[in-house]
């Protein structure tokens, strides 16, 4: 899932200085699992810049609505005619999706986005994959090297690796400790020695933004005439 | 005026015996079955709809009829504190006390240090 963190009170409100309707959209996906912008959290920023506005007198209209993927546009019919300013709880994906669909609003992030990783413990949310576009985890005991090591090696640990920890920070697993022991308790040592070639790199971000065709799901012309789209 | 969100076990049994003492009229007393069950958005909600400073009134630490709900309460307090004050409000509106259910005195002591903060900054309490 996208892991995301709600931004400090003062830069939303900074943004909204020009604004009069005000809606603060939650999403029930990913950043509602990692406590930044579901529903609850949503309602919470609705009330804070309610607050602020009845306090210094701004006059905003604020008023919050949760949907079940803002990354979807099926989910966010109920924003159609929305004119005024989203503050988009939802990750920077859902952002953009709600502007895309409703050109006439202003969308404002009110969460930072950050990876896409995996709830560790309470509250503690690790990055897990880097979205290369090559992906190699069967050689690595299921562990991303590209994402999980703070070099993104191919062929660590690196001299930085001490005590099972990465040397950048205390909090921080050595990915490439974690591969090899992993490797280890699967009695599949020998994966080590397998040769991997240079890392193709053009499925990844180099290429600019990447576009993702699924032939199956593509529709054909006797679907698009049905749906009506010409 | 203050509002309290107490916790049943704890919170609710101290604050009606304080209340039965009298001199708390400014207090607006809110049941709930735990203090970590208090979500942010009500709290802000309770300043919106007139509240000076809001206590949230849970269980010892340590103590919890439901284990940790009473820490929960604690860390979402020291939140709120500063979502209030990004919000535009003066410090310490938003305070977290753990107390016994025969502890009224304490809550009593609480409100009355709100209430004595909140009249330093200019509020009426």
């Amino acid at each position: 899932m996208i892991i995301a963190e709600r931004k400090p009170l003062p830069e939303v409100l900074g943004m909204l200085d020009d604004s009069n309707d005000i809606l603060v959209l939650g999403c029930r996906s990913c950043t509602a699992i990692c406590l930044a912008g579901g529903e609850k959290e949503a309602k919470a920023v609705c009330e804070a810049i309610a607050l602020h506005s009845e306090l210094k007198g701004k006059g905003w209209k604020v008023d919050t609505l949760t949907v079940e993927r803002a990354c979807e546009k099926e989910f966010l019919t109920p924003l159609l005619e929305f004119k005024g300013t989203v503050v988009s709880m939802a990750c920077g994906v859902g952002a953009q999706v709600v502007q895309d669909l409703n050109p006439e609003a202003r969308v404002v992030p009110g969460v930072n986005t950050s990876n896409m990783g995996a709830p560790e413990g309470m509250g503690v949310f690790m990055e897990k994959c880097a979205g290369c576009g090559d992906c190699i985890i069967h050689l690595t005991a299921g562990i991303c090297p590209i994402a999980r090591c703070a070099k993104s090696l191919l062929n660590g640990p690196c001299g930085g690796s001490q005590n099972g920890l990465c040397e950048v920070s205390k909090d921080t697993p050595c990915a490439w400790d974690q591969i090899v022991r992993s490797l280890e308790r699967m009695g599949r040592l020998d994966l080590l020695s397998v040769n991997i070639p240079p890392k193709d790199w053009r499925p990844s971000r180099s290429g600019g933004p990447r576009r993702i065709v699924n032939q199956e799901a593509l529709p054909g012309t006797a679907q698009k005439e049905w749906r009506d789209e010409r | 005026m203050i509002v309290c969100y107490c916790c049943s076990r704890s919170g609710m049994p101290a604050a009606l015996s304080a209340l039965e003492d009298g001199g708390l009229d400014d207090v607006i007393v809110r049941e709930v079955p735990c203090a970590g069950s208090v979500e942010q958005w009500e709290v802000l909600r309770s300043f919106r709809q007139g509240a000076e400073g809001v206590l949230i009134v849970g269980c010892l630490l340590e103590n919890c009829a439901h284990h940790y709900g009473s820490e929960v309460a604690a860390r979402r307090s020291v939140v709120l504190e500063g979502t209030v004050r990004d919000a535009g409000l003066a410090k310490g509106r938003v305070a977290m006390v753990h107390l016994a259910e025969h502890h009224s005195a304490r809550f009593r002591k609480a409100v009355e240090d709100m209430r004595a903060a909140i009249k330093e900054q200019g509020g009426q309490a």
